[in-house]
């Protein structure tokens, strides 16, 4: 016998509040699309699906001016669906949605979805006319990828790499400014260890941090390229990808992080102690893709879409004060509202003028997988112990316990590439193996073992040689 | 009205024999009674005709119809429970009507029986009432009236006073006794107290473990247990193991080690022959201070004399065995002394060992 | 088993749901952990204990005593000191003992704050107590995400606690740091420890007072009353609190995420997280390996708490509910005490919830212990943003339409395993409760992997897969209090009805369902509420779609996007919490007293 219990009459409107309910949800219930088109359409018309990694802002802005445009009537393209997805489910997402266009993410994506038979050449002569307008390549880097003379994608916006510094942090710890790759695997930075100074994402999570690090490596060789990049691991922290170390950076948590310009000059309108450093001469420029998808239902009015974006009227639109990034064509700083971000354009022609390194873009194709995971493998899972061994060294040295010739020894024992039961970690190795970890997750997971286990014996041999330290 | 058969019904529950091949037979209209210990089986046996419990092995049978495979909401009895079961979130009326509801009557005819059965129990003007502002004898009587309403063919009632404090439920027993006449309507009821199923029984079975031990009239069980459980469960006895020696006509000798008893059967025809195990049962009221001519004599040490009012309850033990005598009122024993009391052969009743 | 087929209508769709939501796609990942090379092995979960970063312990046998020899290779001292600054961020032993330790850790130290809050409320009686005790229980508010983020910003490096006590009070020796696994041992405790204290307290309240009134008179007072006798007594209820503690810590997620780049990744669930699907989509053993250890630890604590604790406990709990309770003033010294106790745990407890109604004020909030300016934008962004808002919708569908489900089928079952024995009743009630012990990682893999080739591709459209794994997960929740509901409306009335003439379809919908309607409602509203914070399926599932995603996903997506993300997110968080506060409240009134029922075993 229990006080309140309730009544048939009760029961009977809870049972009509929940059907309604259970209607109402299954008639809002989100249908295929949305991301920006969760509307109804205004007029039967095509919906163009577009798979992409740049920001909502970039992409609702995109949207609305195309929706208004000529074109987009011309074609009767009535809605532009966005799908912002993460790398690894581009190619399921671009099969399963049959998705019309694939729109930035940073050229080695793109190749890797060409490489999947995805993308389909661009054969519209109107927007190819559009493309003979881009150049085919800028500073060395690819704006264009062309096989057997055929299109498959283009740049519609460039990008170079750097680093984001906060003057905050760096003043507050007396630590100098650095201005190129190598300072960020200074001593200074280890000696407020473990405080880290130096965000970094794991090459896996981030296309953009894999770029610089291929960089790195292209600059300065395989061997000093590795022990470059351990070193700036050991100064700084590992964060789950760019835009969580960016924001590090930019909420004083860290001195510097390394990042794509973009994001960069982001940092520096949100919070003034944020300054992008371009290291010269040590840079390259990279063009973000837009391409047509081979399961595209309506090729014709998505190649609309790819000829607005690559034209001047679509170019444009990265000037916009939210957006801030540097179109792929450089003629657009001429129109009235180019000439309204001389800010923009001064960073465009020190792009422009950064002659940058000869960059290789096969040969960081030809081992990317590999050296990602070796990346996350020996580096960042080790982080803590060579974290624990860079600073007990640096601070071995300052207390007079070693002397520099050994140190610089030591230091190269730590950071040099391993290893492990008779196989060097070297370039031709990694190239070796790239496909199979792509394909081949067994082989994936011993990899990434063996690797790891072979950085923490080079790491734990040099520790037992450095003198304990107080 | 209908009979009630079961034959040889058997129930476990796990490793437990809850009832062991028991038959039974219920004559319409009858006031039948299931009496026994916890744990004896009884209600098992009420609810596996109310078919809330499905037997493992055996048949029931209504009317001589076989209604074993019918699910409880077919077999159109109705069954008070123990705990009256009202149904917290209805109305005393809605409680009542639900039976009729379901029979789908029209509103009127529904109203008009729930007001008769409620005027049956004494409980008009109740209906809008909820279960929680009733009093315990208020309840029951609604769960009775629930039953009554649907005119079932028979009515099962699981211990439906036990709950009820002693003066109210005297005062029930006549009422439902009294209904269950006006109406005739075939009644079993389960209890545990022996005093109530003599009240209101026409007849009654003695269980115990899962079998019925005997079935008789409240007379027949009492003044003729079958066996020793009856007789030990009914009323009060004195026991005096023994074997017997001979037999004459309906009296037989059985030798004890008080001394040698005549005695008679307690089941009327039943047969010992010399050298079988018996045990001798006599009850307290037979036990007296005179003797008279061919009567049995035991010498006893009074332990015990309790004075009740009508008669003298004497507790008392002869060579190691438990005897009660229930003395007139006037008689002068004391405890420690050691008295002799008397027993006719035809009120020394012999039964089974077993 | 009775052949009803209102019975059995209920036991298939009951099981259905679970085979198909849960048994499947947890087979599926364990399966996969037991193929090397295309047959069947044990290599991977060999090769997990073999490899140092998840297990660093060697052993081996030799003539010297005590002849077996253990050594464990650990990275990391327990804390460091750098100038003027302390970090703690514990020892890392590998990554399945770390997963271990911590969970043993947080279980620890939530029990000891459990149990001597429970003590207070439940012994001593204080002016404000009962506003007290209510207090006490905010903790449980989760904030996925941006907790922790805005529990880094009160105890990070130039944090508020640090500004306060080091920079300008001077009370600290050192700043003091939390990072990585002590990080995540802090703040897990802080957030489990009104688990343990709801149960600890609902026992405790339910003892027989005449069994410590007994011990009182032979002498026994103060301490020795409790440790001997109400201790003992309140055990159960206590043993069913830490074990969920146990698992839960186990099973989180969120917080290693958060902690990210420090020894707090060495944790199982993170581990799963990042390395079940490989860069190229490809499940990898290694992480169904782990995920199978993860599994395999929560069912042990889970089966635990069923065989030896949950029968203990419903035996103490079905004696009537609530006893007059038995309490004793305590004078003003005593009472300081106990606020200035409650009042400081309840202060650590609450510094993410702070933290997040500061960031979600706030206008901007540099490297000062609070923002420097405040403004209403993170909340009119949250209607603003399509894509915000329309996260928000989507939870709310996927959450209601999941309770909806949850009540139906939950109700079914409860009914089923209350009134029905055998075996199948017994296999549900397994599968009922079992959800929690399911690392959500596993499950949302594991559905991925199973349903991405079919018409639920949560590619397409997660829609689906997420309201179906909503309820599944969620499901114990309205089992248990509806089941303790049932056990709490006697059969006989439902007998009354069949030997009436109604059928038992017919009965259950007249008789149990209004009379459970307050139980299951009340168990719901925490059903849904959890459904909206839940984290794991709704980031992998949510992921493969993000147009489709829920207000989880899209927490993380906003906080890990560039500028100032974390003022938004903390505006959903708030926004989480209130719903959360909401539905306590609600689901309170309804169940009276039988909060533990919830969140007990």
């Amino acid at each position: 016998m229990r006080p309140g219990s309730v009544g048939a009459r009760t029961i009977a409107l809870a049972v009509v509040v929940v059907v309604l309910i259970g209607a109402a949800a299954l008639f809002l219930m989100p249908k295929a699309g949305g991301g920006g088109g969760g509307g109804r359409p205004k007029r039967k018309g095509i919906e163009l699906k577009v798979v992409t990694r740049h920001d909502s802002a970039i992409f609702l802005l995109y949207k609305e001016e195309f929706l208004k445009s000529d074109l987009a009537r011309e074609y009767n393209i009535s809605d532009v669906r966005f799908l912002p997805t993460r790398p690894a489910l581009w190619a399921k997402t671009i099969r399963d949605n049959k998705v019309d266009i694939g729109w930035g993410g940073g050229p080695t994506l793109f190749d890797d979805m060409l490489s999947q038979g995805l993308l389909a050449p661009i054969t519209d002569p109107d927007t190819l006319a559009e493309i003979e307008a881009i150049p085919d390549e800028i500073a060395g880097g690819p704006m264009k990828r062309v096989v057997d003379g055929q299109v498959y994608w283009v740049a519609a916006a460039i990008s170079s790499f750097g680093m984001t510094v906060n003057t905050h942090f760096l003043g507050e710890y007396n630590l100098p400014e650095p201005q190129m790759w190598e300072d960020l695997a200074s001593e200074a930075y280890a000696r407020v260890l473990p405080t880290p100074v130096v965000a970094f994402a794991r090459a896996t999570t981030s296309t953009s941090h894999t770029r610089i690090y291929e960089i790195i490596l292209q600059k300065f060789g395989w061997d000093r390229g590795w022990s470059l990049i351990a070193l700036l691991t050991a100064n700084g922290r590992p964060y789950g990808g760019s835009v969580e170390a960016q924001t590090a950076v930019e909420s004083g948590e860290v001195g510097v992080s390394i990042s794509i310009d973009f994001y960069g000059y982001t940092s520096q309108i949100q919070n003034p102690a944020c300054k992008y450093v371009l290291p010269q001469n040590e840079s390259i420029v990279n063009g973000d893709p837009i391409a047509l998808t081979s399961v595209s239902e309506h090729p014709e009015a998505a190649q609309a879409f790819i000829r607005f974006v690559l034209s001047i009227d679509g170019q444009k639109l990265w000037l916009n004060r939210r957006i801030n990034r540097m179109p792929v064509r450089g003629e657009v700083f001429q129109t009235p509202e180019g000439q309204q971000r001389p800010d923009l354009y001064e960073r465009y022609q020190a792009t422009m003028n950064n002659i940058g390194i000869e960059f290789n873009d096969s040969e960081a194709l030809s081992y990317e997988h590999a050296i990602r995971e070796w990346l996350d493998a020996a580096l960042v899972e080790n982080h803590e112990l060579l974290v624990q061994a860079w600073s007990s060294l640096v601070r071995a040295r300052d207390q007079g316990l070693i002397d520099n010739a050994t140190f610089e020894q030591l230091k190269w024992e730590l950071t040099k590439p391993p290893t492990w039961q008779g196989t060097t970690w070297t370039k031709e190795y990694a190239q070796s193996v790239n496909d199979r970890i792509a394909t081949d997750p067994e082989f994936l997971s011993q990899f990434r073992s063996m690797w790891r286990q072979a950085m923490e014996a080079q790491i734990r041999s040099v520790l037992d040689q450095i003198p304990p330290t107080g | 009205m209908v009979s009630i058969r079961t034959e040889e019904i058997t129930k476990r529950f796990g490793d437990v024999v809850a009832l062991d091949g028991v038959s039974l037979n219920v004559r319409e209209g009858e006031f039948f009674a299931l009496l026994g210990p916890s744990g004896c089986g009884k209600t098992t046996l009420l609810r596996v005709i109310a078919g809330l419990e499905r037997q493992d092995e055996g048949r029931v049978y209504f009317d001589g119809r076989d209604v074993s495979d019918l699910p409880p909401h077919e077999r159109r009895v109705a069954m008070v429970f123990q705990n009256y079961a009202l149904w917290p979130h209805m109305t005393v009326f809605d409680n009542v009507a639900y039976g009729l509801k379901l029979k789908g009557l029209p509103k009127e005819e529904i109203a008009e029986k729930v007001r008769w059965a409620l005027r049956l129990v004494r409980l008009e003007g109740m209906e809008d009432r909820t279960p929680f502002q009733l009093s315990g004898g208020q309840q029951q009587r609604v769960a009775l009236a629930r039953a009554l309403a649907v005119e079932p063919e028979a009515l099962l009632l699981d211990e439906p006073l036990s709950n009820l404090d002693a003066k109210l439920r005297l005062e029930m027993r006549g009422e439902l006794r009294k209904l269950q006449r006006e109406l005739g309507v075939t009644a079993v009821y389960v209890t545990h107290d022996q005093e109530e199923a003599m009240s209101l029984a026409d007849r009654i079975a003695v269980m115990n473990r899962g079998r019925i031990l005997q079935v008789g009239t409240p007379a027949e069980i009492y003044e003729r247990p079958a066996n020793y459980f009856v007789a030990d469960f009914i009323g009060q006895s004195t026991f005096i193991p023994g074997t017997v020696r001979s037999a004459s006509g309906e009296v037989y000798e059985v030798e004890t080690n008080l001394g040698v008893m005549r005695a008679v059967p307690s089941t009327p025809g039943s047969d010992f022959h010399p050298g079988e195990e018996v045990i001798l049962a006599v009850r307290p009221e037979n036990l007296r201070l005179g003797c008279g001519r061919g009567s049995n004599e035991v010498e006893v040490k009074v332990v015990h004399v309790a004075y009740l009012g009508k008669h003298l309850r004497l507790l008392g033990e002869a060579d190691g065995i438990r005897v009660v005598a229930e003395l007139d009122k006037d008689s002068e024993v004391g405890s420690g002394e050691t008295v002799r009391l008397c027993a006719d052969p035809e009120d020394v009743l012999i039964i089974r060992r077993s | 088993m009775s052949r009803d087929p209102l019975i059995l209508g209920m036991l298939a769709v009951s099981l259905g749901l679970f085979t198909a939501v849960l048994l499947i796609p947890m087979f599926e990942i364990v399966a996969n952990a037991f193929w090397y090379q295309g047959s069947p092995s044990t290599y991977w979960l060999e090769y997990v204990l073999r490899d140092p970063f998840y297990f660093p312990v060697s052993a081996w046998v030799d003539g010297r005593v005590p002849f077996l020899h253990l050594e464990i290779t650990t990275v990391g001292s327990p804390y460091t000191i750098r100038g003027d600054t302390l970090i703690i961020s514990g020892v890392d032993y590998g990554v399945i003992l770390n997963t271990l330790m911590v969970a043993v850790t947080v279980t620890l130290i939530s029990t000891a704050i459990g149990v001597t809050l429970a003590f207070f409320f439940s012994r001593y009686s204080f002016p404000g107590a009962n506003a007290l005790r209510t207090a006490m229980m905010v903790p449980i508010l989760t904030t996925p995400f941006v907790g922790a983020v805005g529990l880094r910003r009160m105890i990070s490096i130039h944090g508020t606690l640090n500004t306060i006590f080091y920079d300008y009070l001077h009370l600290l020796p050192y700043r003091v740091v939390f990072d990585g696994l002590a990080a995540v041992i802090l703040v897990q405790s802080l957030v489990f420890y009104p688990i343990v204290m709801i149960n600890a307290y609902a026992t405790m309240v339910s003892i027989d007072p005449t069994m410590e009134e007994q011990a009182e008179i032979f002498g026994s007072s103060g301490f020795k009353l409790f440790r001997t006798i109400t201790l003992p007594l309140a055990m159960p209820g206590i043993e069913a609190g830490s074990l969920l503690v146990f698992i839960l810590s186990l099973e989180d997620l969120g917080t290693p995420i958060v902690f990210q780049g420090s020894n707090a990744e060495k944790l199982l669930t993170y581990q799963i997280f990042t390395k079940i699907f490989s860069q190229t989509g490809l499940i990898l053993p290694e992480g169904t390996a782990l995920a199978f250890y993860l599994l395999f630890f929560s069912m042990v604590a889970f089966f635990v708490i069923r065989k030896y604790v949950a029968l203990k406990q419903y035996a103490m709990l079905s004696r009537g509910g609530t006893w007059r309770p038995r309490t004793r003033r305590i004078g003003a010294a005593r009472t300081i005490l106990v606020y200035a106790v409650s009042l400081t745990i309840l202060f650590f407890a609450l510094l993410p919830h702070i933290g997040v109604i500061l960031l979600s004020v706030a206008d901007t909030w540099g490297p000062s212990p609070i923002p420097e300016s405040f403004s209403l934008k993170n909340f009119r962004f949250i209607v603003e943003d399509h894509l915000t808002f329309s996260s928000v919708r989507n939870s709310l569908i996927y959450s209601t339409v999941a309770t909806l489900i949850i009540m139906v089928v939950g109700s079914g079952a409860a009914y089923v395993v209350s009134r029905e024995g055998g075996r199948w009743s017994e296999i549900l009630n397994y599968l009922a409760t079992m959800p929690i012990a399911v690392p959500g990682i596993v499950v949302a893999a594991g559905l991925f992997y199973t349903y991405s080739a079919t018409p639920l591709n949560p590619v397409i459209n997660p829609a689906y897969l997420l309201t179906l794994a909503y309820s599944v997960r969620r499901m114990p929740f309205t089992v248990r209090s509806a089941f303790a509901g049932m056990l709490q409306t006697h059969v006989n009335l439902e007998e009354a009805a069949w030997n009436l003439g109604a059928s038992r379809t017919r009965a259950f919908f007249n008789v149990v369902v209004p009379l459970v309607l307050p139980n299951v409602i009340g168990g719901a509203m925490l059903s849904f509420v959890y459904c909206m914070s839940e984290v794991s399926t709704s980031l992998v599932l949510g992921g493969a779609n993000p147009a489709f995603a829920p207000i989880t996903w899209k927490m993380a997506d906003i906080l890990y996007s560039l500028g100032g993300g974390q003022f938004p997110t903390a505006a959903l968080g708030v926004l989480l919490m209130s719903l959360q506060l909401a539905a306590i409240v609600g689901s309170n009134v309804l169940l009276k007293q039988r909060v533990s029922a919830l969140v007990g075993a």
